[in-house]
């Protein structure tokens, strides 16, 4: 079991690396969530906790009062296992990335250390656990899922597509699952291929809370753009000795996932066309790396949209799917309909770290990314073109079609 | 504050009803709800409880063993077969709309069948009884007056039952093709009037169309009106009569109140009345045998829907679609559709309870508390319980992707052509 000094010295090396590492503190201000308070207000918690089930769970309301806000979170058991299979599987190559496996290699790392291993070992790391901790066998069973949610689950191909009157093409993408990548590409390439071209097509993301970029840009747009499409991007991010790997491999010109430019911060305010920065972003972090993601067509796979392409959002729309909000924003590649996303997508996989004396893994997003307009993408989201009850977004959209044809 | 005998009493009261007049022994049986055991259960909470708040919470804890798994993004809890406690909040909500329909509020419907209800919402004790608590609190909560902390108090503005009233209940347009949609949230009895101006102009826009799509995926109900009148009726050549069948325990608790609604005010047993008795019941396939122990008499309704030729919408062809939310009202809409084949339903299966007539209010006798439930067991075509099994429809898919699914059949079928 973990002494008291043991339990504040994680607590106090937590707040060393969100202090140092992650850098929305100034924007979380803006939606009213004070780290200091936080700090404070969790610490007697972590002190008095009676076992290390306690602590776990004083650390977790950590998070719990950061309302998760832009990836964060304590890995519980459950996390600890999937997360750890998942980043060696994309370091193996077992797992599609659409990057080099290579830059995600610290990610690997800090999964495989003993101490992690062993403390996480103790916790019950079945689906029941959700994102809490129990002792082994304590925690409960999985609840029943609802019959749709199972009729959903066991459709077989994840996405739907259709083709609607009027020649609209359809899909509903409920996930970017990194997993779906093989099962559903045939879904999307046939559906080319049988149909070769629409006058509108619909990206139903409504639910979508991400998984993987290459989701989006191989299945749908690599197939519909006619030419190659770089989307600059602006993610500001620390400099410490805590993510110095992370640094270091994820905004790496060889092996990052977006090639791009490392510059100090006070360089940001020279950048064109971001009106919206706010001066309060540039405090914690002091860097930031000007992404540029490359987008070219895939030849094999064509797909012609005659006139305009939607996407459905709705506030579940969240990290690799509001990348793909924000590539629709700051293209024209699509328009939005529906309700306010979630946020946090511009940026890289997020950042963990490992707390010295348990080993429990944190997560965070290890960058700050920018509207198009400089505004905070995780505090600020993605304000579609047409707002709507995300539940009529559909209806909306397909009336806004047959408005412009007639 | 109630005594310990007078709790009892109401127990007593309760579970009276919910045995003899609430037609569902059936499906609590298969449900694996036994109501001896929960009868058993809740008897010292409920009459031990230290006061009136304390009882009322017991009470609803009765209740809750009830509910079915349906999530209305309002928060609105669904029990089976419409049954009910009223918390203060919908209490006053149902006084205050019941009122204005004795007012008129609800046009065209026969002012003195609402009396029944309003009595029980009125009864002394219940009025002297609900005064305690505080009249505005979010859904399904009881607290004393001045003692409910800020988050239990509701919107004013909100309507308990319907939500806030200032946003559109129905969404009209034209889709690609020449395809008519219509989105309707709830059949709110006091949006008929209102909504009517919208939807007569929306036809008299687009007077005929290839396909009409009305999405009733969150709709958990109102007024059979409401869909008879601005939804079928206007695509009528002529009037449309289809029979609803239900059964229902006939004794001295609801004797009255059956021969004045099903015969004509006819004493059961009279020739001339329409209740017949359960063993004459038409023979469906699927009838659970053991949910007609508990019915002893069934009604055939004839309903018809008139032909409105004043606001004519001519339509190719006609789809509905349903949800699991899909309720009440809204479900007497979808087994209509499901019967006559007016529309073609897409979908999940819906939730139910939609044959039978309006729910029932009953008083619990020392306290005044108001509770409400279907008094009837309404049968689909093939026997089923409507309650239980909801309509299943004609094509299913998940109820997320029913407007998708139905625009690609309606390209399918267009290519054919």
């Amino acid at each position: 079991m973990l002494t008291r000094e043991q339990r504040i010295k994680d607590y106090e090396y937590l707040w060393k690396v969100l202090n140092s590492c992650f850098p929305v503190r100034e924007v979380m201000k803006h939606v009213g969530l004070d780290w200091k308070e936080i700090e404070e207000k969790c610490r007697p918690g972590v002190e008095n906790a009676a076992d290390d089930l306690e602590f776990c769970k004083a650390v977790n309301r950590v998070f719990e009062e950061f309302g998760h806000f832009s990836h964060s979170n304590l890995l519980n058991a459950r996390m600890f296992e999937n997360y750890k299979k998942m980043m060696n599987s994309f370091v193996n190559g077992e797992m599609e990335i659409g990057a080099d496996p290579e830059g995600l290699r610290p990610w690997a790392d800090i999964f495989n250390h003993e101490k992690s291993e062993q403390f996480y070992s103790r916790f019950d790391s079945t689906e029941g656990a959700g994102r809490d901790f129990y002792r082994k066998g304590e925690a409960p069973e999985k609840p029943v899922t609802a019959a749709h949610e199972q009729a959903k689950a066991e459709e077989g191909p994840f996405v739907y597509g259709a083709m609607l009157p009027g020649r609209v093409a359809y899909f509903r993408i409920p996930s970017l699952s990194a997993e779906r990548i093989p099962i559903d590409r045939p879904v999307f390439f046939d559906f080319y291929e049988k149909y070769r071209s629409c006058s509108d097509m619909i990206l139903d993301f409504r639910g979508n809370g991400g998984g993987a970029t290459s989701y989006w840009s191989k299945l749908i747009v690599e197939p519909i753009i006619p030419e190659p499409l770089t989307v600059v991007s602006y993610m500001l991010y620390c400099d410490s000795e805590y993510n110095r790997d992370f640094v270091k491999y994820g905004f790496s010109e060889e092996v990052g996932e977006f090639r791009g430019e490392k510059h100090p911060i006070e360089d940001l305010k020279k950048e064109p066309g971001l009106p919206k920065l706010s001066d309060d972003y540039l405090i914690q972090p002091t860097n930031y790396y000007k992404a540029f993601e490359e987008y070219k067509p895939d030849p094999e796979h064509r797909f012609t949209v005659e006139n305009g392409i939607w996407m459905l959002t709705d506030k579940r729309v969240y990290s690799s799917s509001e990348g793909f909000a924000y590539f629709c924003r700051s293209t024209g590649f699509a328009k939005l309909v529906g309700e306010t996303t979630g946020g946090d997508g511009v940026g890289i996989t997020p950042f963990h770290a490992m707390l010295p004396e348990s080993g429990l893994i944190i997560r965070y997003s290890g960058e700050m990314g920018l509207n198009p307009d400089g505004s905070s993408n995780p505090e600020c989201r993605t304000v579609p073109d047409i707002e709507c009850d995300p539940a009529l977004a559909l209806a909306v959209c397909l009336a806004a079609i047959a408005a412009r044809e007639s | 504050m109630l005594t310990r005998e007078q709790k009892a009493t109401d127990y007593e009261a309760l579970f009276r009803v919910l045995t003899e007049c609430y037609p569902v022994a059936g499906i609590l049986k298969r449900r694996g709800i036994d109501m001896d055991a929960l009868k058993e259960k809740h008897r010292s909470p409920v009459i031990d409880s230290e006061d009136d708040l304390a009882f009322c919470r017991a009470v609803q804890d009765v209740f809750s063993e009830f509910k079915e798994p349906a999530a209305y993004p309002d928060g609105h809890q669904r029990y089976l077969s419409h049954l009910l406690l009223f918390e203060p909040a919908r209490y006053y909500s149902y006084r205050k709309m019941y009122k204005a329909f004795m007012d008129g509020a609800w046009e065209n419907a026969d002012r003195e069948a609402f009396r029944p209800w309003i009595e029980a919402l009125e009864h002394e004790n219940s009025k002297k009884f609900y005064d305690q608590f505080e009249p505005e609190t979010v859904q399904y909560e009881f607290w004393y007056k001045g003692q409910a902390p800020a988050d239990s108090l509701r919107d004013e503005k909100k309507d308990v039952v319907f939500g806030d009233r200032s946003v559109p209940n129905v969404y009209c347009r034209v889709l690609p093709g020449n395809n008519l949609y219509i989105y309707v949230d709830s059949l709110d009895m006091m949006r008929i009037a209102g909504d009517r101006e919208i939807i007569f102009e929306f036809y008299r826009q687009h007077p005929e169309c290839d396909n009409l799509i009305l999405d009733f995926r969150r709709n958990g109900g109102g007024a059979t009106d409401y869909w008879s009148f601005l939804l079928v009726g206007p695509t009528l050549e002529e009037d449309l009569q289809y029979e609803t069948c239900m059964g229902f325990p006939v004794n001295e608790l609801n004797r009255e109140y059956f021969e004045a609604s099903f015969n004509h005010g006819k004493a059961i047993g009279d020739p001339d009345g329409e209740i017949r008795p359960i063993s004459e019941l038409p023979d469906m396939p699927e009838v659970h045998r053991e949910d007609l122990e508990q019915l002893t008499h069934f009604w055939m309704e004839k309903n018809v829907v008139k032909a409105d030729k004043e606001h004519p919408l001519r339509a190719g062809k006609i789809w509905a679609l349903v949800s699991d939310l899909v309720y009440s009202s809204s479900e007497g809409f979808a087994a209509f559709c499901k019967s006559t084949g007016w529309a073609t339903l897409v979908g999940s299966r819906t939730g139910g309870d939609g044959i039978g007539e309006t729910p029932l209010h009953a008083v619990l006798p020392e306290s005044g508390l108001v509770m409400r439930y279907s008094g009837e067991y309404g049968f689909n075509a093939d026997g089923t319980s409507n309650a239980e099994c909801g309509t299943q429809p004609d094509i299913e898919c998940s109820a997320d992707l029913a407007l998708a699914v139905c625009l690609n059949r309606i390209y399918e079928d267009g290519k054919e052509k």
